[in-house]
């Protein structure tokens, strides 16, 4: 069973093989317009006519599905439907998504194209958490819930927390805290596997800090920019997704790895906000776990892990008891193995060629 | 150890060159212009190529309709009088957004004033030559596309999306916009509540421009003396009534014509005025009331002052009567619907400024009067070109005009309608 | 000292008279339906000595009913005031200590006149028309705002472009400053823990606004309100924390008017928008009526109490070795099933509450199980003592000089 893992970032595809479970047999990273229309084309350049004939499906990675995808999902006419119903949730990411796996389908007529959606992992996530205060007829009518935004590196983290406990001997991870270091933060509370909290919220705005993401606000302050007219919704929009966060704070763009090892004076305002955003969100998730006995980091700056991890023991030392116990994994993979294995084992189940009408 | 300050990071991280991590929404609509700028160029110069005087818009309508199909808009119709309508539908009707270009152009009335042929649609140097290069062609053509856009970019609508090429609005006293509005759109269930003119504006935003009107002063008498004396009175008293009068910006007197009727001396004379703020049946009045007391010591005449109807035989073969007049229009500076457009602009890169079409030769207008004063709809002007080009020799738009407003329209067509992309500023999360 | 504590609504003005530093009430009560005639008289609700008694008062502004207040306290002797100390919702950064009032100090009174759009005009008008009648009469501004301005940067900060921060001022204030101070140093006292040492987590939780304050030495450290009270629990009618994307989109819903989203949000969500039927969270807490309605109580309350329990595990993470937990105010007073549900599996805090205690409290009472390392406080707040308290410390040096 051959799959091929397609991750369209906004200047860059990156392309894996996957022969099995978790073997790379490849992996590249084709430059692109970062037209979402064009990836099937330029993966279809790279991929040769043997090649793509060796592979049983394409994967790709889709930013948001609401509740609505649970799971991976065929790319067909009915998928497209449901994703445009629910495109006013997520306006932009959806309509990258069903751009990009159309084009895919174009490219690859032959094969089956499988979104895996990284929303998909907090599709069960209990509504006390879900919800925001408002009317529950108004959040249903305008599919108001919070989704979060980093379900695979989540996954992978619970996998991750699985190996680290068998390794080291110790009791199983019920309680883990999952710390994504993407440049767009996200911290979620697993319990046995699922989530009871996450940070993100509706949209990637809320929760951390990110390196251009503004983070948790008071609402008020959005309405009163608007009020006095200064700003339209729209600039608002762009000031809180694309101006704010850490490099507000250290008044020029910079890496959340950066700011974490803050190793110039100019970095100390962003690295004391988030670190102390930071500690609150691991005091909540205890609070949410009712406990803790791993926290796993993940993502592309999973190593400034270690420096955070002084930083909680200490902070964590203080608050918690000393009798809990608790340990620390890391997960530095690349995220294609991860969405590579759940469509591997779907193959397997359900052969080589899925339905693809 | 190295000691930034947050200033001296700014610049040294510019210096590298890296740019914000993902794309927004006007990126992803930038993006999607890339691949379709030379399309929208050539057919541009493909519309201007087509002779598209008023009234005789047939073959401009087909293409138009044809790229409309091409492109996917999702119904494309053209109405009894020959007005195109490509429509994209959005999740529910209580809020549509009409960008409307006409497809006829002014007459050519000097060609050896024009370096170029004016049907050449010839590019050069970054300019799209030709008649209707600014007025309206180019509009119309960055109209089609900014639909485009707008459906290739898989944003979901909220409400719809109607790209309007007009008929006869050079020639016809806005009797295409006005049709659409009282039949056409209607028919199709559509009731626009924004309405962008994708007239020239140099890509500023224009809230409205002065009206203007043709009279015919009619006397009649038995004696054909004392009806030239009294049509010489007339127009002595005519030339000076802009002075007295306010709100008349500028007048023209045209050289009278006489016939004989039924045995009566009958002088006309041709007046067309300018109209800051008065409508054109107060100033059909004042015209009769300053005729009258001219020919008052030229003996026994009747003086009569109409706006002239002439019959309208569009391409479809359907007439209409008509009056050749245009009335003053202007939304005010801090309507939403200007806020709005100020917003989004500002927040797809662009700043314009507000402002008003002067309307440099009598006779030049927009659809904007019919919009705003007859059907109470909120429009404003955003096109690619500017007016002082309009109607004259060697008319032409720069490209990248042409390019930045399909973006600018499709944008703003997006705030007006579009469902708003909140909390997402970029695909990398 | 007699000290007159004026704590204004926007339609009522609550006062007390206390003797100061032995913290005695000689008087109090409250002026009602201050404004416009109303089909009930306005009228002040009082008690003197150990007398209630009822006053109907023609009171057209909160000046008349200063006028009226004063009028009442000077007809028993002994009742009148030798200090008068008024409460301020908002202070923003320009009052962010107790202040005795002057010249300045009413320049920066007008400067935050609109930080707090519906508190802070009719206290400041009060104090206005205190200053004018009773010139001689030395008066204190006390902010809810002034505990919190050991808050630091880190916990203040809002990560936004610098000139929203710097030129809008934006960033977090915090509330209920009066109260978690009072219950704060109440606790310590209780537990004989020097204020400066005393680390816990208040839980002002009332019948409209509720936040939570991290205290570290005795010191606000944080507190779930932010630039206003808006943010963080989710509170009777108040929606607490939402997305900052959710927020564009309730303006973009409602056509760009922000006076209607804060409106929405401030008066029609939080407990109300949950459950639909009620702002107060004893409805959701036992409710009654359909399966349907019932259904929709049970997600309110758990709504509520999950938002409470995650910035209760917040503020004990970000306070290190708390020494208490405090409850206060209507909710934190009155129902032992909120407190227990948030402090319930707690133990990795050290938090371990006697379930019964809780059920049977009569406070001041610690209603922590004997091996909680952290305590469990049940205090009935006193803002207007808190207030006197403040204005003797800021008066005391003047008058003893």
């Amino acid at each position: 069973m051959k799959v091929l893992v397609v991750m369209a970032r906004h200047q860059t595809i990156d392309v894996s093989w996957f022969d099995g479970m978790k073997v790379r047999l490849d992996g590249q990273s084709l430059p692109y317009d970062g037209d979402p229309e064009s990836v099937g084309r330029v993966v279809h350049e790279r991929v040769s006519s043997d090649e793509s004939r060796a592979v049983d499906a394409i994967v790709t990675r889709a930013r948001y599905g609401g509740i609505r995808f649970r799971d991976l999902a065929v790319w067909n006419e009915a998928t497209d439907r449901a994703l445009e119903q629910i495109a006013p949730e997520a306006p932009l990411p959806v309509g990258i998504t069903r751009a990009q796996a159309a084009s895919l389908q174009a490219a690859f007529p032959d094969l089956p194209v499988w979104l895996a959606f990284e929303t998909s992992f907090f599709a069960d996530l209990p509504e006390r958490e879900a919800l925001y205060g408002l009317d529950p007829v108004f959040m249903t009518e305008h599919r108001i819930r919070r989704t979060g935004f980093h379900g695979w590196y989540h996954r992978a983290a619970v996998h991750a927390a699985r190996s680290t406990a068998r390794r080291e001997r110790s009791r199983t991870w019920s309680r883990i805290l999952s710390i994504c270091l993407e440049p767009r933060p996200e911290l979620a509370a697993i319990r046995d596997g699922r989530p009871v909290m996450v940070t993100g919220g509706m949209t990637p705005f809320e929760g951390l800090p990110g390196e251009s993401s503004c983070g948790d606000l008071d609402p008020s302050i959005l309405l009163k920019v608007v009020d006095s007219g200064r700003l339209g919704p729209e600039q608002l929009n762009q000031v809180a997704g694309e101006e704010g966060g850490l490099q507000a704070l250290a008044g020029g763009p910079v890496t959340l790895e950066a700011v974490i090892r803050c190793d110039h004076a100019g970095l100390e305002l962003a690295h004391t906000v988030w670190m102390e955003r930071l500690i609150r969100a691991v005091g909540a998730g205890i609070a949410a776990l009712g406990g803790l006995d791993g926290v796993v980091f993940s993502g592309r700056y999973a190593g400034a892990g270690r420096w955070l991890e002084i930083g909680l023991r200490e902070r964590l030392g203080q608050a918690l008891e000393p009798s809990v116990m608790w340990g620390v994994s890391y997960f530095s993979e690349r995220l294609d193995a991860v969405l590579a294995e759940p469509a591997i084992l779907k193959l397997m189940a359900c052969g080589p060629v899925p339905e693809r009408t | 150890m190295v000691q930034y300050t947050g200033q001296e990071l700014a610049v040294d991280v510019k210096r590298l060159g890296i740019k914000k991590a993902g794309v927004d929404m006007y990126d992803l609509l930038k993006r999607k212009m890339t691949g379709v700028e030379s399309e929208l160029v050539d057919f541009a110069s493909e519309l201007i190529r087509m002779p598209s005087p008023s009234l005789e818009e047939q073959a401009v309508a087909r293409r138009v309709a044809e790229r409309m199909t091409e492109l996917g808009f999702d119904r494309v119709e053209t109405d009894a009088i020959g007005n195109v309508v490509g429509i994209l539908l959005g999740r529910s009707s209580e809020s549509t957004v009409m960008v409307n270009a006409h497809m006829d152009t002014a007459a050519v009335e000097a060609e050896s004033a024009w370096t170029r042929q004016p049907l050449s649609g010839v590019v050069e140097n970054g300019t799209l030559h030709g008649v209707g290069a600014s007025d309206c062609k180019g509009g119309l053509a960055a109209a089609i596309y900014a639909g485009a856009l707008l459906k290739r970019s898989l944003l979901p609508l909220r409400g719809n999306v109607v790209v309007a090429a007009t008929v006869a609005e050079e020639k016809g006293g806005s009797a295409g916009i006005r049709y659409l509005m009282e039949h056409t759109l209607p028919s199709l269930e559509l009731k626009p509540t924004h309405a962008i003119l994708a007239e020239p504006t140099g890509l500023d935003l224009f809230r409205g421009h002065t009206g203007w009107a043709q009279f015919d002063v009619v006397v009649q008498g038995i004696s054909p003396f004392e009806v030239d004396d009294a049509v010489q009175a007339i127009s002595r008293d005519l030339e000076l009534d802009p002075e007295a009068t306010p709100g008349i910006e500028e007048s023209r007197i045209d050289r009278p014509r006489f016939d004989n009727v039924g045995g009566y001396r009958r002088g006309v004379i041709g007046v067309s005025r300018r109209l800051a703020v008065m409508d054109a049946g107060a100033m059909c009045g004042r015209i009769e009331r300053t005729a009258t007391r001219a020919a008052h010591g030229a003996g026994n005449v009747n003086v009569a002052v109409q706006i002239p109807k002439t019959e309208q035989r569009f391409y479809t073969r359907q007439t209409r009567m008509t009056e050749t007049r245009v009335e003053a229009w202007e939304v005010d500076a801090y309507h939403p619907a200007i806020e709005r457009a100020r917003q989004v602009l500002a927040a797809a890169g662009r700043e314009p400024r507000v402002g008003k079409w002067t309307l440099p030769r009598l006779g030049m207008a927009t659809a904007g009067g019919v919009l705003v004063r007859d059907f109470n709809i909120p429009a404003l002007g955003y096109g690619p070109g500017i007016e002082a080009l309009c109607h004259a020799a060697d008319e032409s738009v720069p490209v990248q005009n042409l390019l930045d407003a399909a973006y600018g329209l499709a944008a703003l067509c997006h705030g007006y309608v579009g469902i708003p992309v909140c909390g997402w500023t970029s695909d990398e999360i | 000292m007699r000290v007159l504590v004026f704590n204004c609504g926007s339609s009522s003005l609550k006062f007390r008279l206390l003797d100061m530093p032995a913290e005695r009430e000689l008087a109090g009560g409250e002026a009602q339906r201050i404004g416009p005639p109303t089909a009930l008289p306005s009228q002040i609700v009082y008690r003197v000595g150990d007398q209630p008694a009822t006053r109907i008062e023609p009171m057209a502004n909160h000046a008349d009913a200063l006028s009226a207040v004063m009028r009442l306290l000077g007809e028993t002797p002994g009742m009148v005031p030798e200090a008068v100390a008024h409460r301020l919702v908002h202070g923003g950064s320009r009052l962010d200590t107790d202040r005795q009032v002057d010249e300045a100090v009413m320049r920066d009174l007008e400067a935050v006149r609109d930080l707090a759009p519906i508190h802070n005009p009719p206290a400041i008008d009060t104090l206005q028309a205190c200053r004018s009648a009773f010139p001689d009469l030395p008066q204190v501004v006390v902010s809810d705002t002034a505990y919190h301005r050991t808050i630091p940067v880190s916990a203040a900060t809002y990560a936004l472009p610098r000139f929203m921060r710097e030129d809008l001022g934006f960033r977090k204030y915090g509330f209920h400053g009066i109260s978690h101070q009072y219950v704060v140093t109440q606790a310590a006292a209780m537990m004989g823990i020097p204020l400066e040492r005393f680390h816990a987590v208040s839980c002002h939780l009332g019948s409209g606004g509720a936040s939570l304050c991290a205290v570290q030495g005795g010191r606000s450290v944080d507190n779930t309100m932010g630039y206003s009270p808006l943010q963080g629990l989710v509170m009777s009618t108040r929606s607490g924390d939402l997305d900052p994307g959710l927020t564009l989109r309730l303006l973009a819903h409602h056509g760009g008017d922000a006076d209607r989203v804060e409106s929405y949000l401030n008066r029609k969500a939080g407990v109300l928008g949950l459950s639909g039927r009620s702002a107060d969270i004893r409805d959701s807490l036992n409710p009654s009526g359909s399966i349907p309605v019932q259904e929709r109580a049970q997600t309110t309350s758990q709504v509520y109490l999950w938002r409470l329990r995650k910035y209760l595990g917040a503020y004990l993470t970000v306070v290190g070795r708390a020494d208490a937990i405090i409850f206060t105010d209507t909710i934190g007073e009155c129902v032992p099933d909120v407190r227990e549900a948030v402090c319930a599996d707690m133990e990795c805090f050290g938090v371990r509450m006697d379930a019964r205690l809780n059920r049977t409290v009569h406070p001041p009472c610690d209603v922590a199980a004997v091996d909680s390392r952290v305590r469990i406080w049940v205090i009935l707040t006193n803002e207007e003592l808190s207030i006197a308290r403040s204005a003797f410390r800021v008066l005391a040096p003047s008058c003893a000089a």
